[in-house]
C-alpha cells in the first residue's frame, strides 16, 4: 500500500511539475524540487501548490511559504469546530430555516424537494414526488435558485428563470419543470434540494464587475476564548466565468478572487486563474461593507460552539444577505490569509484574541 | 450467508416459542405459528413480538392486527423524515437554538462542554479546560442544571446537578464532585464528545404530587403532518420516572420506568404499564406500586396546551413529517425537552384511524 502511495505521489509530482514548467516557463526539475519543498515545509499538495500559483518562480519561495495549505487549515478547523455540528451549516435545509427564524437575512425559501421528501413553504404541505414539478412551475417567482441541500463549492446550483413554460438557467440551458423535477428526484448524489430566492447583486457591485450570477463576499470569523468575535479576512468572488455560481474551485470555474482591505472595504489586487488582472477592480469600495461585517459578527455568535466560519455574504440592493456558512472553508490563496490562519492557531493555543501579522 | 440466516431465524423461532410456551402454558407449535404469522404479515421479530405481549394467547387479535412492528414503523419513518435532516431534531444544540428562535418553548441553553468544544451562553466565553468550566459553573449557571449528550438518545448520559453553597456539585445520587472533576469526566467520555448544559426543569405541582420525584416527567406526543398540511397527534403517552436514573425514558422497560396511555379527548391517564416479569408483555397497574397513588383517571395538567405546543411545533421541522415530542409539564407551562424522528411505541397500538393515517401518509 505504501509503495503504491509513493508511486501515485511520484506520478502527481511528474504531472504537476510538467504543467508548472509549461505554465511558468522554467525547468521541470526545478519545478519538481520547488513542489517537493513546498510539500515538506508547508504541507501543500502538488496540485494545490500549482492551483494557488505557488510554483511560479516569480514568487519568492519564502513568500509562497507564507500562504497556508489545506492541510494546515483543516487541522485548525477540526480543532475549533466540533464535527458533530457539521450539518448545522452544511445541510442548507437546516441552516436557512435556523437563520431565517433567528431573523438573519437569508434567501427566502420557497420549498424543499427531492427523493428524501418535500415541503412547500407557501402551502405548508408536504410534497410528494408528483408535486415537485407543480412547485417549480407555479410556486416560484419569475427567477429562482435550486441547489442541493447538502451541496458544496457551488455544485449542482441552478439559477433559473421562467420563459414560456420552460426554465432557463444562466448558461442558457433550457428545461421544463417536469424534466427538472425528474432530474432532482433522480439525482444520484443529492437527495434533497432547496428552492429559494434568487438574489441580485447590488448595482455598485455590478459597477465593479458586471455579472448575472451572485458575487459573494467571503468573511472569515473567529471567536476568541473571551467570546469576542473577530472578522479577520474578507474576499470577493467575481463571477467572471459566466456560469451559475461565483465559486472559485481552484480556478476551474474561471471566476476571479479579490481580497478586501478589512478596515476600508476596498478591493485589493484581483487574482484570476489565468494570472491576468481584471481592470478597474483594485481600489473600489464595496457597498454596505460595514453592514456585511456586522452581519458576520452576529451570525458567528449563532453558531457557537463552532468557533470559526467562512460566511458567504451576498451584497444585494436590499442589503447584505447570508448565502452560506462554511465550517470547513478552503484556504484563500494568499499570504494574508496564511497570516490569518496562523493567528487563529496562536490565539487558540494561548487563549487570546487573534492578532494577524502584516502579510509583508 | 442465506442458510446461516435461515438457521439463525429458525433457532430464534424455536427459543421464542419455547419461552412463550413455558410462560403461557400453551403448546410451542401454536406460539410458533402465531409468531410466524406476525412476522409474515407485520414484519415482527420473534423476540419483539414476545416482548410486546403479542404471543400471549390472551392478547386480543385486534391488538395484534393494529400493532405496528419496529421494522415497519422505521420503514415509514425513514420515508417520511429525510435522513439528511436528522441532526435538525437529534442534535440538541441546533434543536434548542432553533426552537428558541421559532418560539417553541424549550429549556434554556446554558452552553456546551466536552472534548469537541465548550462555550458558555451567558458570558459568550469559550470553555477550554476544567478551570474555565469551573468558572462557568460558578458565575454563569444557576444552582440546578442538566448535562446531556448533544447527540444522545433514550436518556443515555443525562445527568442532573445541583451546586452547593461551597461550590461543589451534587448529582442526583447525592454524590459530591468538583466542577473540574466533572469536566475531566465529560471530556474523557468514551461515547459522547459534546454535551449541552441546560436548564433543569421542575415538574408541575400536580405532577410532583403524583410521582414525588424531582426527575422531570414527560408526555410523549407523536405527531404527523398530513398530506393537506394539517398536523395530527397519532398517540399520547405519559412517561413516569418511577425507576432509577435522571430521566424518564422507558427503554423497553430496562430503566424501571413506566408508561401510561393518555386519553386524547380528556387528557386522563390509563393504567400504568410496566414490563411484565421475564420481559414478556406488560403489567397494568391502576396505582403506582411504590406509593399506591392512583394513576388511572388522573388528569394531566395543561394537556391541551402541551398538545398545542407539539401541533404548532411540527410544521417548523418540515419536510420531516412525523416526530415524537417529549413535553414536560412545568409550573411555567409545557416545555419541549426533545423530539425524536424515530419515535417508538410500546404495548399500545395506534388507534384505527391514526394507524391508517400513519401507514398511508
Amino acid at each position: 500500500m505504501r509503495i503504491r502511495n509513493v508511486v501515485a505521489q511520484a506520478g502527481r509530482l511528474r504531472r504537476v511539475s510538467a504543467e508548472a514548467s509549461r505554465r511558468h516557463g522554467y525547468g521541470r526539475l526545478a519545478a519538481a524540487a520547488r513542489a517537493r519543498r513546498l510539500r515538506t515545509r508547508g504541507g501543500f499538495e502538488y496540485d494545490e501548490a500549482l492551483a494557488a500559483g505557488l510554483l511560479d518562480p516569480a514568487i519568492d519561495e519564502r513568500d509562497a511559504l507564507r500562504y497556508v495549505s489545506e492541510f494546515d487549515t483543516t487541522r485548525m478547523l477540526d480543532r475549533l469546530n466540533p464535527a458533530l455540528l457539521a450539518d448545522v451549516t452544511a445541510e442548507k435545509a437546516i441552516f436557512y430555516r435556523h437563520f431565517a427564524a433567528a431573523g438573519v437575512p437569508v434567501p427566502e425559501l420557497y420549498g424543499i424537494v427531492g427523493r428524501a421528501g418535500g415541503w412547500s413553504a407557501r402551502s405548508g404541505r408536504p410534497l410528494l414526488a408528483g408535486d415537485v414539478a407543480g412547485l417549480l412551475a407555479h410556486e416560484t417567482p419569475a427567477e429562482f435558485v435550486v441547489k442541493p441541500s447538502g451541496g458544496h463549492h457551488g455544485l449542482g446550483v441552478r439559477v433559473l428563470r421562467h420563459e414560456g413554460g420552460e426554465l432557463v438557467d444562466l448558461e442558457g440551458a433550457r428545461t421544463t419543470p417536469e424534466a427538472l423535477a425528474g432530474e432532482l428526484l433522480g439525482d444520484p448524489e443529492f437527495d434533497l434540494f432547496v428552492v429559494q430566492e434568487r438574489l441580485r447583486n447590488h448595482p455598485d457591485l455590478n459597477a465593479v464587475f458586471d455579472a448575472d450570477a451572485l458575487q459573494t463576499v467571503r468573511l472569515t470569523t473567529f471567536v476568541a476564548a473571551s467570546g469576542e468575535v473577530q472578522v479577520l479576512h474578507g474576499s470577493l468572488k467575481l463571477a467572471a466565468g459566466g456560469g451559475n455560481v461565483d465559486n472559485f474551485r481552484g480556478g476551474a470555474t474561471g471566476n476571479v478572487l479579490v481580497e478586501i482591505d478589512m478596515p476600508t472595504g476596498r478591493l485589493l489586487r484581483p487574482r484570476a486563474p489565468d494570472g491576468t488582472t481584471p481592470p478597474d477592480v483594485e481600489g473600489r469600495r464595496l457597498p454596505d461593507w460595514e453592514e456585511a461585517v456586522a452581519l458576520a459578527y452576529r451570525s458567528a455568535v449563532l453558531l457557537l460552539p463552532q468557533r470559526t466560519m467562512g460566511f458567504d455574504v451576498g451584497l444585494t440592493p436590499d442589503g447584505p444577505v447570508i448565502v452560506e456558512a462554511n465550517r470547513g472553508y478552503d484556504p484563500f490563496p494568499s499570504a494574508r490569509f496564511g497570516a490569518v490562519v496562523r493567528a487563529i492557531a496562536r490565539a487558540t493555543a494561548d487563549g487570546r484574541t487573534a492578532e494577524v501579522e502584516a502579510a509583508g | 450467508v442465506r442458510p446461516r440466516a435461515l438457521a439463525s431465524q429458525l433457532s430464534g423461532l424455536v427459543s421464542t416459542a419455547r419461552e412463550a410456551s413455558r410462560a403461557y402454558g400453551v403448546p410451542p407449535l401454536r406460539v410458533a405459528r402465531t409468531a410466524r404469522r406476525l412476522r409474515r404479515t407485520g414484519a415482527w421479530e420473534y423476540r419483539e413480538a414476545l416482548a410486546q405481549g403479542l404471543l400471549d394467547p390472551a392478547c386480543p387479535e385486534e391488538v395484534r392486527r393494529r400493532a405496528v412492528s419496529r421494522h415497519l414503523r422505521r420503514e415509514i419513518q425513514t420515508r417520511l423524515n429525510p435522513v439528511s435532516l436528522e441532526p435538525f431534531t437529534e442534535e440538541k444544540v441546533t434543536f434548542n437554538r432553533y426552537c428558541e428562535v421559532a418560539g417553541i418553548p424549550v429549556p434554556a441553553l446554558y452552553g456546551t462542554v466536552g472534548r469537541a468544544g465548550g462555550w458558555s451562553a451567558a458570558s459568550g466565553r469559550i470553555v477550554t479546560d476544567g478551570d474555565a468550566f469551573a468558572a462557568m459553573v460558578a458565575r454563569d449557571l444557576p444552582e440546578r442544571f442538566i448535562v446531556k449528550p448533544t447527540f444522545g438518545l433514550l436518556g443515555l448520559g443525562v445527568q442532573a446537578f445541583e451546586r452547593r453553597a461551597d461550590g461543589t456539585l451534587l448529582d442526583s445520587g447525592g454524590r459530591a464532585l468538583d466542577a473540574r472533576a466533572l469536566h475531566a469526566r465529560l471530556v474523557a467520555d468514551p461515547e459522547f464528545d459534546l454535551f449541552i448544559v441546560q436548564e433543569r426543569l421542575r415538574n408541575h405541582p400536580d405532577v410532583e404530587a403524583l410521582v414525588d420525584t424531582p426527575v422531570v416527567q414527560t408526555l410523549r406526543l407523536n405527531t404527523l403532518v398530513c398530506r393537506d398540511g394539517g398536523v395530527r397527534i397519532l398517540s399520547a403517552q405519559m412517561k413516569l420516572a418511577i425507576g432509577r436514573g435522571d430521566a424518564d425514558n422507558f427503554r423497553s422497560g430496562e430503566t424501571g420506568n413506566g408508561l401510561c396511555d393518555v386519553d386524547m379527548a380528556t387528557g386522563t391517564l390509563g393504567p400504568l404499564t410496566t414490563v411484565a416479569p421475564g420481559g414478556r408483555g406488560a403489567v397494568r397497574h391502576d396505582a403506582l406500586p411504590a406509593t399506591g397513588r392512583r394513576v388511572t383517571g388522573w388528569r394531566v395538567p395543561m394537556f391541551e396546551e402541551a398538545c398545542g405546543v407539539a401541533l404548532a411545533g411540527a410544521p417548523w421541522f418540515m419536510p420531516m413529517r412525523t416526530l415524537g415530542w417529549d413535553v414536560a409539564i412545568t409550573p411555567d407551562g409545557p416545555i419541549v425537552i426533545e423530539t425524536n424522528n424515530y419515535w417508538g411505541m410500546s404495548y399500545t397500538p395506534l388507534g384505527p384511524e391514526e394507524r391508517v393515517l400513519f401507514l398511508t401518509a
